[in-house]
C-alpha cells in the first residue's frame, strides 16, 4: 500500500498551530486550577455575575486603596487577605476572595457600619504594630474631616481611628495587639462613632451594633 | 551524487542572507535538491557529457548565486522563523506542564457530569425521565408511597439572563399517595441546565431562590426560605447541588406538593432586582406513563 505523507505546513500555519496547542494546554492548566483570575476585582465582578447582581460601583478595594493614608494617620495596609466592597443603590457587596463568598448587605438611609471580617488591617502607632477588624462606614456626611470609633467588646472598651476613602466611605479600625487579636473573631459589640468638622468640632455622633 | 566545491560555494553564498539558522538549512537542502535534478536532467538528456560538466552547466542555470541570495534574504524574514522555534518551545513547554499538572485526575474531572455514575444520579434520571425508579422493585420500597408516573415532559422554555441560559431539559410528574393522602400529591422532578462560560458558572445560590407558582394560584416557597430561614410551606422547590461539566451546569429540582390538576408551574426568580421565569406545562397522559 503506498504510503500518504500528510501535507507540509507553512511556517504560518506551524505558528499557528503550535499557538493553539499552547492554548488548549493553557486553559487545562487554567481548569485544573479552578479558573483564577490574577485581581481581587475582576473575582468580585465574576461573582456578581454568577450570582445574577447588578453591577455595582467599587467603593474599597484593598489590593489598589491600600497602602491607604490620611492626614496625620499611620499608613493602613491589609495584611494576607484583600477586599474588595462594591455599592449599588440599595445593597453593598462585601467580597474577600479567600472565603469565595458574597456577603450583601441591605443599603438603608444614615450611616451604615460594614465589618469586614477575616480580614487583618494593619499599622503602626507609636512604633507598636497594629492589627484590627476594617470597619466600613457608608454615607457618612461629606464634611467629616476626622472620624473616631469606639466598641465596647466582652466589657473592655477600644478605640479606632478612621482613614477617609472616597465622599461618605470611611475605613475605620480597632487597634489591638498582633497578639491578641484573631482575624476570624467577630467584633459585633456596640460601637460609637464621633464625626468632626475641619475646626475640630463634633458634626455628628452615632451609636448602634456593628453590621446593623 | 558527488559534489563539487563550486556546488557548495554556490550554495553557501546563495543562503547566506537567511539568518534564521533552521530556515537556511532548509533553503539549502532544497536548492541542493533542485540542483541535483538539474544535473541528472542534462545527463538524461545529453548522455555523452561527464558529470562534472553536468554539474557545471546545471551550476550555471542557477543563476547569480549573489542575485539569488539577495532574493533569498527579502523572502526570508529572520523573525518568522524565530517566532516559530518560540512557538515551539511553548507549546512543548505548556504541553509538558499541562500533562505533569493535569494529569489523569484532571481529565476525569473535566468529564465529571457526562457520568451518571452514582445511585442518586440514577434515581434523579429516573424521575427525571418519567420513570419510577423503584418499578418492579416494590419490596424493597416498604415505605407504603404509591408512586405513580404521571408524565415525561420536555419543555421547550428557556430563558436568557446575563451571561447564563437557563432551560428545563426534561421532567417527570408523578403522584406521590399514601394510606394518609387522598388524593395524594403531584411532585415534579426537573433537571434545569445553566448553560454558560466554564469559568464562572452559575451560583447555585441563584438556583435555590428559585420560587414556583402553579396554574391554580399556589404559590411554592424557595430551597432558600425552606432551608436557609426556616419558613414553613406546604409546597416548596427543593433544588440539590449542582453538577456537570464545563458546558453546562446541571441542577436537580423537584417541585414538592404540587396540587393535582394543575397545568402547569411556573418557576420563578426575583432577586436583587433580576427577574426570569421559566413555565412548565403539565400534559398529564391518559393512564399515566408507565415507564
Amino acid at each position: 500500500m503506498a504510503k500518504r505523507k500528510l501535507p507540509r505546513l507553512g511556517r504560518g500555519q506551524s505558528i499557528l498551530c503550535n499557538l493553539v496547542l499552547t492554548l488548549i494546554c493553557l486553559y487545562a492548566l487554567w481548569d485544573r486550577a479552578g479558573y483564577p483570575l490574577p485581581t481581587a476585582e475582576l473575582e468580585f465582578r465574576r461573582m456578581e455575575r454568577t450570582h445574577l447582581l447588578p453591577r455595582s460601583e467599587i467603593v474599597f478595594n484593598s489590593g489598589k486603596d491600600c497602602p491607604l493614608q490620611w492626614r496625620d494617620l499611620p499608613e493602613l495596609d491589609f495584611l494576607d487577605r484583600d477586599a474588595v466592597v462594591g455599592m449599588t443603590k440599595d445593597q453593598v457587596y462585601v467580597y474577600i476572595p479567600d472565603h469565595n463568598s458574597l456577603e450583601i448587605c441591605s443599603l438603608e438611609d444614615g450611616i451604615i457600619s460594614i465589618p469586614i471580617y477575616g480580614v487583618s488591617a494593619v499599622w503602626t502607632y507609636r512604633g507598636n504594630l497594629k492589627m484590627g477588624t476594617p470597619l466600613l462606614f457608608l454615607n457618612v456626611p461629606e464634611e467629616t474631616e476626622r472620624a473616631e470609633v469606639e466598641v465596647w467588646l466582652d466589657g473592655q472598651q477600644r478605640a479606632g481611628n478612621g482613614w477617609r476613602l472616597k465622599n461618605g466611605v470611611w475605613l475605620l479600625c480597632l487597634g489591638m495587639d498582633t497578639a491578641a487579636w484573631s482575624p476570624e473573631r467577630p467584633e459585633d459589640g456596640v460601637y460609637t462613632l464621633r464625626l468632626y468638622r475641619a475646626d475640630g468640632s463634633l458634626l455628628l455622633e452615632k451609636s448602634g451594633r456593628l453590621g446593623e | 551524487m558527488e559534489h563539487t566545491m563550486a556546488e557548495y560555494k554556490w550554495l553557501d553564498m546563495a543562503v547566506s542572507g537567511i539568518r534564521s539558522r533552521a530556515d537556511r538549512e532548509a533553503v539549502r537542502a532544497e536548492l541542493l535538491a533542485h540542483l541535483e535534478d538539474k544535473t541528472a536532467d542534462l545527463q538524461r538528456v545529453f548522455p555523452q557529457i561527464p558529470l562534472s560538466e553536468a554539474q557545471e552547466r546545471a551550476l550555471a542555470g542557477m543563476g547569480d548565486p549573489e542575485e539569488v541570495r539577495r532574493e533569498l534574504a527579502r523572502v526570508h524574514r529572520p523573525w518568522l522563523g524565530w517566532l516559530w522555534r518560540a512557538s515551539q518551545v511553548l507549546a512543548a513547554v505548556t504541553l509538558v506542564l499541562a500533562f505533569v499538572l493535569y494529569g489523569g485526575d484532571g481529565l476525569r474531572d473535566w468529564t465529571r457530569g457526562l457520568e451518571q455514575d452514582s445511585e442518586w444520579n440514577r434515581i434523579e434520571d429516573c424521575y427525571q425521565s418519567g420513570i419510577d425508579p423503584w418499578q418492579g422493585d416494590g419490596a424493597d420500597r416498604d415505605d407504603g408511597v404509591i408512586r405513580t408516573p404521571l408524565a415525561a415532559l420536555q419543555p421547550e422554555d428557556s430563558v436568557r439572563v446575563g451571561d447564563y441560559r437557563f432551560r428545563i431539559k426534561r421532567a417527570g410528574l408523578f403522584c406521590f399517595q399514601d394510606a394518609e393522602q387522598e388524593p395524594g400529591e403531584w411532585w415534579l422532578f426537573a433537571q434545569l441546565r445553566a448553560a454558560g462560560p466554564p469559568w464562572a458558572p452559575a451560583s447555585e445560590n441563584v438556583i435555590q431562590r428559585l420560587r414556583a407558582v402553579d396554574s391554580t394560584g399556589r404559590e411554592y416557597a424557595s430551597s432558600y426560605e425552606v432551608y436557609s430561614l426556616r419558613l414553613e410551606h406546604e409546597g416548596y422547590v427543593m433544588v440539590d447541588q449542582g453538577r456537570g461539566n464545563w458546558l453546562e451546569k446541571r441542577f436537580d429540582l423537584t417541585v414538592i406538593g404540587i396540587a393535582p390538576g394543575a397545568e402547569w408551574i411556573k418557576l420563578e426568580y426575583d432577586w436583587m432586582g433580576t427577574q426570569w421565569s421559566l413555565t412548565i406545562p403539565l400534559v398529564v397522559e391518559e393512564g399515566g406513563t408507565n415507564g
